[in-house]
């Protein structure tokens, strides 16, 4: 069963530098890898199941693009969709009993830096010097507010994920060890699958909605 | 060494660099070639239903000159039709025409011999006639006649059959 | 009537003085956490008016159920966020509470775990106004379901604002375990 600690396997002068999350990610990789490879291999005009549901899931991605960040922003799609497909397969092995990468605060630490730095270059690319004027509005003295506003998406985001999956995790290890026979499964279906599949929704949501409005 | 519940260590460069390399990977091995097939397909089904759209144009168009090409020998044909019938109600009029003038000609030639027999016929009757009228006259007159008396006798006799006949 | 009072203070700091250190804070482990998740109160109330006002709105719009239902669970679950800060300081608190190791006064550790946990009940407040906010925009998406996607934007954008009060609470809960400087 997923243990609370996280396992580690190597050290830098005694603190973590590989865990067991980076390792799950790892395989995460390899199955996404082996997913894509699968899907792309024999396109037909009239798909198989896999292809059906790949390309359901890219539609998806491109309607939610276009409806958030309007359809000139399709460049990002890309890194959407492999941010979605990681969230998701990452919050859903606690469906097999493993401890979800996104469990731990490292990962989603990384998640929201990476957002983070998405959207503040994003800004800054699309509005240059003002972007940075953008921080002094509407006084100048507001500005150490706007800073740590900025600051308060990624730990939010981080934040979210973090508690919503360790949350899941320990629930299901309570569960686990109360009444083992049916009751984990609606368990898993809630904690794990529900509210993995809404907190992808969310975070990927929220990235959009942030680099969309640090550009307009 | 046991890691903790809710650390920040190393491992968060470790997961940045995983998902660089995830987005990588996506990229290049799901979102291009899927997208790419999907647009693909589009315009193909586009073009195929353009080209469908233009070929039943052209389609139509052609039943429509095939209709018209149609009418028009169906309008010759009934034309020939309608010259073949004149030509032999022609042929007939005309052939009826000839066999009646021939009839005509055949029963004019007829009368015409008719007639002259009956000439004929008239004359030696009237010869006999006159030849007859003579020796009766001769039987009832019992008298000899000179022959210029007969003569004259018998050419009154004859003017009188000719006014007669 | 001070004397009293004083003399009960002191009795009782003594009867304090006389607990094995690790049982204290292991005691207020306890209680901070249980003050922790009464910001579960927040997110509670919030999202119950999130799930009114979309309920109101599948009634008015039946065509938009879709639309609508969308919008309520992504307010609802942004809602909840203050609920879950709560939840990892509480858990943290039982599973993996650094003051353990911490070589210091036992108050000091006492009263740090127990105002962690305390610091934590400002989460209502954003529970409740996320919660007003995602209400509100399944009331608009209900009136204007084609335009999901800028009232997606706004809802998120001023949930994200009304956030900061809870991240406040929450950095203050993880400076008192882990890096307090009254140490």
């Amino acid at each position: 069963m997923a243990d609370i600690i996280i396992p580690v396997y190597v050290t830098i002068n005694g603190t973590p530098f590989i865990t067991g999350s980076v390792v799950v990610t790892w395989g995460i990789i390899v199955f996404l890898l082996v997913l894509s490879i699968l899907t792309t291999r024999n396109m037909k005009m009239v798909p198989g199941v896999l292809q059906l549901f790949m390309e359901l899931i890219l539609a998806g991605v491109h309607w939610m693009v276009d409806s958030t960040m309007g359809s000139h922003r399709r460049s990002f799609a890309p890194y959407l969709l492999a941010l979605a497909l990681y969230l998701l397969v990452a919050n859903l092995t606690g469906l097999v009993a493993i401890r979800q990468p996104t469990a731990d605060l490292n990962t989603t630490f990384a998640l929201a830096g990476i957002t983070f730095f998405l959207v503040q270059v994003n800004g800054f690319r699309a509005k240059k010097l003002g972007y940075i004027k953008s921080f002094f509005q509407p006084i100048p003295f507001m500005a150490p507010m706007n800073f740590i506003s900025e600051l308060a998406l990624p730990i939010s985001l981080s934040f979210r994920l973090f508690g919503n999956m360790l949350g899941s995790m320990i629930i299901m290890l309570m569960l686990y060890s109360f009444m083992p026979i049916l009751v984990p499964i609606i368990g898993h279906g809630f904690f794990d699958v529900f509210a993995g599949v809404i907190q992808m929704f969310i975070f990927v949501m929220l990235t959009m909605t942030f680099i969309t409005l640090a550009m307009d | 060494m046991e890691g903790g519940v809710i650390t920040i260590d190393y491992s968060l460069l470790w997961q940045a660099f995983n998902m660089f390399i995830i987005y990588l990977l996506i990229r290049r091995y799901l979102y291009k070639p899927l997208s790419n097939f999907i647009k693909g397909r589009q315009e193909t089904i586009e073009n195929n239903l353009n080209t469908a759209a233009q070929e039943k144009e052209e389609a139509e168009k052609l039943r429509q000159k095939y209709e018209q090409s149609l009418m028009s020998a169906k309008q010759e044909a009934r034309e020939i039709l309608n010259n073949a019938t004149k030509q032999s109600e022609e042929i007939i009029s005309e052939g009826k025409r000839e066999a009646k003038e021939q009839g005509e000609q055949i029963i004019e030639k007829a009368k015409k011999e008719l007639e002259l027999e009956k000439e004929k016929v008239f004359k030696e009757l009237k010869d006999e006639i006159a030849f007859i009228s003579v020796r009766i006259a001769e039987r009832i007159i019992e008298t000899k006649i000179d022959a210029a008396a007969q003569r004259q006798l018998v050419d009154r006799y004859l003017k009188e059959v000719k006014k007669v006949s | 009537m001070f004397v009293l009072l004083r003399f009960i203070i002191d009795a009782g700091f003594d009867w304090l003085a006389q607990q094995d250190p690790m049982a204290l804070l292991l005691a207020a482990s306890a209680l901070g956490a249980g003050a922790a998740m009464i910001a579960g109160i927040g997110p509670g109330v919030g999202q119950g008016y999130a799930a009114g006002k979309a309920a109101e709105a599948a009634g008015q719009n039946p065509k938009g159920v879709q639309q609508i239902t969308f919008v309520m669970l992504l307010g609802q679950a942004v809602a909840e966020t203050a609920g879950i800060f709560s939840l990892v300081v509480a858990l943290i608190m039982l599973y993996a509470n650094p003051l353990f190791q911490s070589p210091a006064l036992g108050i000091l550790l006492l009263a740090s775990t127990v105002g962690a946990g305390v610091a934590m009940i400002g989460g209502i407040g954003a529970g409740v106004g996320q919660g007003y906010a995602a209400g509100k925009a399944v009331e608009a998406t209900s009136y204007r379901s084609r335009l999901q996607g800028p009232i997606i934007r706004t809802m998120l954008l001023g949930q994200a604002v009304g956030q900061t009060t809870s991240i406040y609470a929450l950095i203050i809960a993880l400076i008192l375990l882990y890096a307090n400087p009254l140490l």
